[in-house]
């Protein structure tokens, strides 16, 4: 089990979203950033789909009443396990009693424990994944609050080579990512795909969108991220009919700056969509802090296809790696 | 600058993003129309490799399981299930909900009316006297997109959304009209929108809970209407 | 790397450690000898434990694969030359493939001497710090 000693509100369980229930209204939810979550759940021998816990907002301590195989990814929070310090992207065993403290991070935005067994909150509508809007999911349908104790699933004790642990690269040292011949050093590039809108928009609007840098403003949650900069404009502005919605929507409303539609935004609207950001690039995104400036690259569905294949042999490189420095306790 | 709305000549389909399809009929909104959309629906969710679908007023999401399969690989074979599909009644139940409009709770009834040319009360007669098909799954779980809405009160969408209070909402705008349930006791009181609140339901039924079995209590093809309680001016 | 190969690895470590540099066992119908080539002159090799004095010990690689100073998420080296380690502390990563082993101080002390450069291709149990014992903190 793991107790809650204090969390800032935001930080909820989630796995790698719920589908098949759009017809509902029900969109995916789930972790914005699934590399993370799933390179954490891999390296524990977990399916990647198991639940764990996504912090948003920090400082955040939990306490362990279980001794139990534990990996932290995502975004470095500069973690320790009682006075011990973790580098980031790291595997560890916990031993009950141990409290966990996580701290703002200096890079990223969001990160993500993932535990042996996964956390065992039960699976509604197919998916463990907090659907805060519609208040069910994860645990009690909410994110986290002090005091709050999480169920984890018994499982074999894994051992690992070294007590310290060991670590997993992280995804940007590997994953190539897209390039932009305009982009600064320290812009995030979104690989896009145009979306059913996209000529609608005019010459120089559409110029812009692949040149033009936008920043990440501070109404940029789960919903979605608000971006500040040019403003995109219809040839045409046509009434729109509405469509469903799916995370990495760019939206242009009438006032012109986009919004990406992410894992929590609704399953539905109205307003014009320029580009889709591919799938492989959302991660980065949802480690994109307010302040932060990115542009779009227009890419084909062979260089998304490509995007996807690199990602998925990451994980299971380090699934197989991770696997190598593992193994089960037996009588545990 | 026009209002009006895109109308495609010939259906299409286009990808969304990485890991879906978006079909788009032909044509104007019509009933027809839209049954074909729920029958296409029912053919692709047999397909393999099929993650979700979500009819849209017009249109269809596929997504696709994109660790196996490709978008590419459905989108010829969408285009000829729209070509091969054909419309036909559905026997959707009937909803009604009595409306009180205008006053505070349909604060933009007036705006609508002034918009128009019209008195409040030539809005409330055209919008209660519609009969409204549920055409498409809403932004959340509910009553969905509602078409029907008469020509004669057509507005366009907000370009500046506003904050209304939420629970029972009668809402239009473009050709589409909404029905909002229940307030949810851990939402917020009121919530942005880009619509026309023009009367509030009070006595509006949950259309979902988890719990319940079936879990929405109503369908695609069910139909809506509303009652005037009273107009307050 | 199989549970054999570890094995191998930690007896070739304890026969050098040791300075013998050749091994032989008859068992009946078996034969096995094992020749070590001698350690490389370029590398230093101090002499092990002298606790009291508190000369430099090697702290050696857990695994073969590519010396890491620095996290690549952080903007410090894990160690510099002069710091002072607790047992158990984390000072540098040997990265194999995606993924990471750390290398731990096997006492509280203080580096004295760092063996390799970031990027280094290292071998399971190559030198990698010299650590001088200092007593616990």
């Amino acid at each position: 089990m793991i107790e809650i000693i204090q969390t800032p509100p935001l930080n909820s369980v989630q796995d790698l979203g719920r589908f098949g229930y759009r017809s509902y209204g029900i969109g995916c939810a789930g972790a914005m950033d699934r590399v993370a979550l799933a390179a954490g759940n891999l390296a524990l021998g977990n399916g990647a789909n198991l639940a764990g816990i996504e912090f948003q907002l920090f400082p955040v301590q939990l306490r362990f009443h279980c001794d139990i195989a534990i990996a932290l990814t995502g975004a470095d929070c500069s973690p320790t396990l009682d006075v011990h310090s973790l580098p980031p992207w790291w595997v560890v065993n916990v031993k009950a009693g141990q409290v966990l403290t996580l701290n703002s991070p200096l890079g990223g935005m969001r990160s993500y424990l993932a535990v042996a067994g996964g956390i065992d909150v039960p699976v509604v509508l197919g998916s463990r994944s907090t659907q805060s809007r519609d208040g069910f999911g994860g645990f009690a349908g909410r994110p986290l609050r002090a005091g709050d104790q999480l169920p984890t699933a018994p499982g074999p004790a894994l051992q690992f080579r070294d007590s310290f642990g060991l670590g997993i690269q992280p995804p940007d040292a590997v994953l190539k990512g897209g390039y932009h011949s305009w982009a600064a050093p320290d812009d995030l590039i979104l690989r896009v795909i145009p979306a059913s809108e996209y000529d609608q928009f005019d010459a120089a609007s559409l110029h812009a969108f692949k040149t033009a840098s936008w920043t990440v403003t501070v109404q940029s949650n789960r919903m979605g991220y608000r971006l500040a900069g040019t403003s995109l404009q219809r040839m045409n502005p046509t009434e729109m009919r509405s469509q469903a919605i799916v995370a990495g929507v760019i939206q242009v409303p009438p006032s012109g700056e986009p919004i990406i539609q992410l894992s929590d935004g609704n399953s539905a609207g109205g307003y014009p969509k320029i580009a889709i950001v591919i799938q492989s690039d959302l991660w980065r995104l949802a480690q994109a802090a307010p302040g932060r400036s990115l542009r779009f690259v227009e890419v084909s569905l062979d260089d998304a296809r490509a995007a996807r294949t690199e990602q998925a042999k990451y994980l299971a490189d380090v699934a197989r790696l991770c696997s190598y420095c593992r193994s089960s306790r037996a009588g545990a | 600058m026009s209002n009006g709305i895109t109308i495609l000549e010939q259906p299409r389909v286009s990808y969304c993003g990485d890991h879906g399809l978006l079909l788009e009929a032909e044509g104007d909104l019509a009933l027809p129309t839209q049954e074909r959309i729920w029958a296409v629906n029912e053919v692709v969710l047999g397909w393999p490799g099929v993650l979700d679908t979500q009819p849209g007023m017009n249109s269809l999401l596929v997504l696709i399981q994109t660790d196996q399969h490709d978008p590419v690989e459905y989108h010829d074979r969408l285009l000829r299930a729209w070509g091969d599909s054909q419309s036909g009644r559905r026997a959707g139940k009937l909803l009604e909900v009595g409306v009180v409009y205008g006053g505070e709770g349909g604060g933009d009834l007036p705006d609508v009316a002034r918009f128009h040319g019209v008195d409040i009360a030539e809005i409330v007669q055209l919008h209660s006297a519609a009969e409204y098909t549920i055409f498409a799954p809403g932004t959340g779980p509910g009553f969905g997109y509602l078409f029907g809405l008469d020509p004669r009160l057509f507005i366009p969408r907000r370009k500046v959304p506003v904050m209304r209070k939420v629970g029972g909402t009668v809402s239009i705008a473009g050709a589409q009209a909404i029905l909002g349930g229940p307030k949810h006791p851990n939402a917020a009181a009121t919530a942005p929108t880009g619509w026309h609140v023009i009367g509030r339901a009070h006595d509006v039924p949950v259309p979902f809970d988890i719990a319940r079995d079936p879990m929405s209590i109503v369908s695609l093809g069910d139909r809506v209407r509303f009652r005037i309680e009273r107009i307050e001016r | 790397m199989s549970e054999a190969m570890h094995s191998m690895s930690s007896v070739v470590e304890l026969l050098r450690r040791n300075g013998i540099e050749e091994f032989e066992v008859w068992d009946g119908a078996s034969h096995f000898k094992l020749v070590l080539p001698p350690a490389e002159a370029a590398v230093p090799v101090t002499a092990a434990v002298d606790f009291k004095t508190g000369q430099g010990v090697e702290v050696t690689s857990p695994a073969s694969g590519t010396f890491v100073a620095r996290h690549p998420s952080r903007s410090k080296d894990f160690v510099a030359v002069g710091d002072i380690k607790q047992q158990g502390e984390c000072m540098a990563l040997i990265q194999i493939g995606p993924i990471y082993r750390p290398v731990v101080a096997p006492f509280a002390g203080k580096i004295v001497q760092t063996l390799c450069r970031p990027g280094d291709a290292v071998d399971f149990s190559l030198p990698l710090f010299v650590l001088q014992r200092q007593a616990a903190i």
